[in-house]
């Protein structure tokens, strides 16, 4: 069982680890589960990617249920990505043998972290994944069935795991004695069993979302010109070059042009954009093998990610996770950081030299068509906000590598160095 | 005081007992998809090749 699941890339691998000396009683076997790079939560993925880790721990309690096992919990923290964006079950010690077949036991916490969120992001909202951040074990499903649409009913995998479901909770609550005793007569035979996932995977699959467009989706078709773009390609081919290829970060990837571009060049690379819609195309690309792998995730640069739960160290926060990156990619987006959302220069300035010590950043002026949209119906606050303050703030912190003007634009690329390592 | 011991219910029980009903409404699925096949075998359709599902 745990060969081939490591051989179809479905479960992280581990080895066993020698016991300590004296053998604690109350332990077993110690096993070390081969380390990721990166950690991410589901309200950091994109519909695909909470379909297909969903899909992943599916397919998971099938082989074990054909192998007299199932999967004790059912949580989406138990899912993680390789960092070339690939679903891995990480939990080993969720399978369980089985003496008496009942009911299964992650079926609800399945319901709560997987059907419900993925339910409520393709007819309610996508940004509904957030809802996993204020609850822990997941979407209650009397909140989950409230939000949803009426019609959400006649697919009859949701009305069945999501509304009846509901419904069924609510009732043992009020018949707490006569419930126990129905739930204690139960058996479930394994073909039922296996029914019920198979199900779980059909409505899982029945669930669909198309990214509309949103400000950023075809930002590049849109917005910029040819011009610009193939010689901001070229200059940043040209400061890769010289950075050792190492853990790059791009902060705003939009569409990922510049991600694949970093992947060409041999980084490993995570993707960040603030938009469903652009981490779901970058997702989307990545399955389906027509880029360099990234990791795409969804970030908000000025509200990340925060520690949640049990003195909030339980799922720890975004900038806790981020370490060992060496080069960060900043591209167009220095003027929604500090003017559309207030933060200094020089705030930023700090931030990403406490983070990465090769940088590629963008300045857009203000003289530039967004900057003016920015600034059309506010006060012009960001006295600092010029070519020549941008370079005094970022040579507080860097060195300066490089600089290229953007020409058809006013835009300037650069390649800075950390002044201390 | 109603209230407070409602807090301390589980509603996984509901979990357990939902998929009895949803086992047994598929059990049905499978009986009707059965008769729909034997009756489209008929013309001669052939039924897709279904998983193997055993019982202990």
């Amino acid at each position: 069982m745990y060969e081939h699941l490591v051989t179809k890339k479905y479960l992280i691998p581990h080895e066993e680890v020698s016991l300590l000396n004296p053998k604690p009683v109350d332990v077993y076997k110690i096993i070390k589960p081969d380390q990721l790079p990166f950690i991410s939560y589901p309200y950091e993925w994109s519909f695909s990617m909470l379909k297909d880790a969903a899909l992943l721990t599916l397919e998971i309690q099938k082989l074990a249920l054909k192998a007299g096992m199932w999967l004790k919990d059912a949580s989406a923290y138990n899912v993680q990505f390789t960092p070339d964006a690939q679903p891995i079950f990480i939990d080993t010690l969720s399978f369980e043998v089985y003496d008496k077949v009942s009911a299964w036991v992650g079926y609800g916490q399945f319901c709560r972290h997987f059907l419900a969120p993925l339910a409520l992001m393709s007819l309610t909202d996508v940004s509904m994944n957030q809802l996993l951040t204020i609850h822990l074990d997941g979407v209650p499903l009397p909140l989950a069935t409230k939000l949803l649409p009426f019609t959400s009913r006649f697919n009859l995998g949701l009305y069945f795991h999501l509304h009846l479901h509901a419904n069924m909770q609510a009732k043992s609550v009020e018949k707490e004695g006569i419930t126990a005793k129905k739930v204690n007569a139960q058996t479930h035979s394994k073909a039922s069993l296996l029914k019920i996932t198979n199900h779980l995977i059909s409505t899982i699959q029945s669930l669909h979302w198309r990214p509309v467009d949103t400000t950023w989706d075809a930002y590049y078709d849109k917005w910029v010109g040819e011009a610009y773009l193939t010689l901001k390609k070229n200059v940043i081919r040209e400061y890769l070059r010289q950075i050792p290829p190492g853990k790059l970060l791009d902060l705003g990837a939009n569409d990922g042009t510049f991600s694949f571009l970093a992947a060409e060049a041999g980084h490993q690379v995570g993707a960040f954009d603030i938009d469903p819609a652009c981490v779901e195309k970058n997702y989307l690309t990545i399955k389906h093998g027509k880029q360099h792998a990234v990791f795409p995730l969804l970030v908000n640069l000025v509200n990340s990610a925060p520690g949640i739960g049990w003195r909030n160290t339980e799922r720890t926060s975004l900038l806790q996770r981020i370490e060992g990156y060496t080069t960060g990619m900043a591209l167009a987006i220095v003027h929604h950081i500090c003017i559309a959302n207030n933060i200094p220069l020089a705030s930023l300035a700090s931030f990403l030299a406490d983070m990465f010590p090769h940088l590629i950043i963008e300045f857009v002026p203000k003289s530039d068509e967004k900057v003016k949209i920015l600034l059309e119906h506010r006060d012009d606050l960001f006295e600092e906000y010029t070519v020549g303050g941008f370079e005094a703030t970022f040579c507080r912190h860097f060195h300066l590598v490089a600089k290229t003007a953007l020409a058809p634009t006013e835009r300037i690329l650069y390649l800075f160095k950390r002044l201390h390592a | 005081m109603m209230a407070s011991i409602l807090l301390y219910l589980d509603p996984g029980s509901g979990s357990m007992l939902v998929q009895a009903l949803i086992a047994s409404f598929l059990t049905i699925g499978v009986f009707f998809n059965q008769i729909k096949y034997a009756v489209l075998g008929l013309f001669g359709k052939k039924r897709p090749e279904e998983e193997e599902v055993t019982n202990d």
